[in-house]
């Protein structure tokens, strides 16, 4: 460096130059602020409708709300109709969806990230899993009206209604699996591979462990989902008016658990709703709406505690 | 190349075989080595199989020779079609401190994962040639050779400090669960044994059970040591140890891999050429995949043989 380019450094920017400089950045900092008021409107707005939706279901169904509510069968008398065989139903659905579609979906998504070669054949195992998740509710019906119901001979029963959601939540749960294992940094497979583990043992010991919020917040998103599907469970048949329990699970008898409750007949929660809402007599409407805020409570309420499992793991697991 | 090589009398490798030791090295110490190998090894080992390295420009050594711990031999390593470590051939001093210098990209952590098959980790990676590993002449790089054996023999440290987020104890004793020990008595007195090995005892007797996120990153990196030493390897590795810390515990390290030179052959890749200058016994300077210089640190700091180290060492590129 010269005296000569020193002394251009040193005189520095005019004062007009500074002028326009700090016109432009006042500007761009406008800018910056309306976006900051855009994102808070379209957010707001998002929310508002949400509230909307559950503060109306709640006011219209404000008169039914109450324990007979829940202890009551479907009724010819809407005062007299209650919930108790569709959250049954419901629950159990939810369970066999639960069974079914965790662990399937949980190995899926190991095979995928920790063993199989990357090449055009997984490849295209990944694109079709994608797009299984997009596939209509209404597609997997179909599919298990004729797989499930006839060819496997389930009838509609609670363990067709529970396999088809878990075919339906299957692709949510590889994907959200996948997502969870992905996160796990490679140095720490490396430090187990480095100690002399076998890829099993990274797996179980460090990959699963490490990656279970994720893999639960997936789970329970999925199953939010799959809680409200109508389409699927109609095809196979369920029925809308049901006024019995499935088989209690626990019996009198050796060996005292049963299994029966599997092949019964059910009703689920959506499918009561939709029952109610037909119904030319306006009393039933209000059972419709205080069913349908319960119905999103629930789900409200999984979504809540996958929300609060992910919370949980990133405080304990920071990398 | 080097005194060694000349010494040792062998045409193309630095490492002598048994033989061509035994017709260069001072016969007596070749000859009480060989004695101590029979009584170790038994009656069927005939003759000695480890090969020795000679140490001609220490002073306090001179005339010594040292048991080579692993010797690298022509030995090449491609991913994929690129073709990365180019005919390295590479005594390793059994009990010494050998530091693998040169610029980024010139292949030393390449190397040195080639001795704990980390590579076997990727698809389409191909190694050639052979690492023996003394004294039971196990080709690391081998084919048959089972990459979780060759593991399970060869710690690692890695570059950032890698603990599993769980607690300091279940850290150490991972290596040993590994290997079935159950027993919670002997898990916990290796456990201690591998922490006082790693200088971190003292700071973490009271906190075991805490996880081990929870702790500064110089502790952290001797952490990953300590659950490197649990297994008792016989090969430590460093892929730059201290490159993710500050000087205070940068400096805490290398004392630590000063002291750990009495218990295990350490092989070290490092950025940085003081640190080499400072922990290393050995030193092999690298560029391009291929192998420039090997001699004790001594000479290679202040007498190296090559024109491109003496650019290295004094800083005129890397």
């Amino acid at each position: 460096m010269n005296a000569s380019e020193r002394g251009v450094a040193r005189r520095g920017p005019s004062n007009m130059d500074i002028e326009a400089l700090r016109k432009g950045l006042s500007r761009r900092e406008i800018l910056d602020q309306v976006f900051v008021l855009v994102g808070l409107v379209v957010m707001l707005a998002c929310l508002a409708v949400l509230a909307v939706l559950f503060i109306d279901l709640v006011k219209s169904g404000a008169s039914r709300f109450g324990w007979d509510f829940f202890t009551s069968f479907a009724s010819r008398h809407a005062d007299r109709a209650g919930i108790l065989a569709a959250w049954v139903g419901t629950t159990l659905i939810m369970l066999v969806t639960a069974v079914c579609a965790v662990p399937v979906g949980v190995a899926a998504a190991i095979y995928l990230e920790e063993y199989a070669p990357k090449n055009w054949f997984t490849a295209i195992i990944e694109i079709n899993v994608t797009n299984l998740a997009g596939v209509p509710s209404i597609v997997y019906g179909l599919l298990a009206l004729g797989l499930f119901v006839y060819q496997f001979d389930l009838g509609q029963s609670i363990a067709a209604a529970g396999l088809t959601l878990a075919l339906l939540i299957l692709p949510i749960v590889i994907v959200a699996t996948r997502e969870a294992i992905r996160a796990v940094p490679n140095t720490i497979r490396e430090a187990a591979y480095g100690l002399g583990a076998t890829r099993w043992e990274v797996t179980k010991d460090h990959v699963l462990p490490y990656s279970t919020g994720g893999i639960l917040t997936g789970m329970i998103l999925g199953l939010s989902r799959a809680i409200g599907e109508t389409a699927p469970i109609i095809t196979i048949g369920a029925l809308s008016f049901i006024a019995f329990l499935p088989t209690s699970p626990i019996s009198s008898e050796f060996p005292f658990i049963s299994f029966k409750w599997l092949t019964d007949p059910f009703t689920a929660m959506p499918i009561q709703m939709f029952n109610w809402v037909s119904r030319p007599d306006p009393a039933f409407q209000a059972n419709a709406a205080a069913a349908g805020a319960i119905l999103l409570g629930m789900t409200l309420a999984m979504n809540g505690i996958a929300i609060w499992i992910r919370y949980r793991f990133r405080k304990k697991i920071n990398w | 190349m080097s005194d060694i090589m000349e010494s040792t009398g062998t045409r193309r490798s630095m490492v002598s075989s048994p033989e061509g030791g035994r017709s260069s090295a001072p016969a007596q110490a070749d000859q009480e080595a060989r004695v101590r190998n029979d009584n170790a090894a038994g009656a069927a080992l005939a003759k000695p199989t480890t090969p020795k390295i000679s140490v001609p420009t220490d002073e306090n050594r001179k005339g010594r020779t040292l048991q080579v711990k692993a010797s690298v031999e022509n030995l090449n390593f491609y991913y994929g079609q690129h073709h990365a470590l180019k005919n390295l051939t590479i005594p390793i001093a059994d009990k010494q401190v050998t530091a693998l210098i040169g610029p980024s990209g010139c292949g030393k952590s390449t190397f040195l994962r080639c001795f704990n098959r980390m590579h076997d980790l990727q698809p389409d990676t191909r190694y050639e040639g052979s690492i023996t590993l003394y004294p039971d002449n196990l080709n690391l790089v081998g084919a048959n050779v089972d990459p979780i054996e060759v593991r399970m023999r060869i710690g690692m440290v890695f570059q950032k400090p890698n603990p599993f987020p769980k607690s300091i104890f279940e850290n150490v004793a991972y290596g040993l669960r590994l290997r079935g020990v159950r027993n919670r008595a002997t898990l916990a007195e290796e456990v201690e044994k591998a922490l006082r090995g790693a200088a971190l005892w003292d700071e973490v007797k009271d906190r075991l059970n805490d996880s081990a996120l929870a702790f500064s990153g110089g502790q952290m990196q001797r952490l990953c040591i300590a659950r490197a030493l649990a297994t008792q390897p016989e090969i430590l590795l460093f892929d730059e140890p201290t490159s993710a810390l500050d000087p205070i515990a940068t400096a805490k390290i290398e004392e630590l891999i000063s002291t750990l030179r009495d218990q295990v052959t350490v092989l070290i890749v490092t950025h940085n050429m003081q640190q080499a200058a400072r922990v290393s016994d050995y030193t092999a300077f690298m560029y391009l995949g291929e192998l420039i210089e090997f001699d004790e640190a001594a000479k290679i700091f202040t007498n190296p043989s090559k024109k491109a180290t003496e650019d290295y060492i004094t800083g005129r590129y890397g």
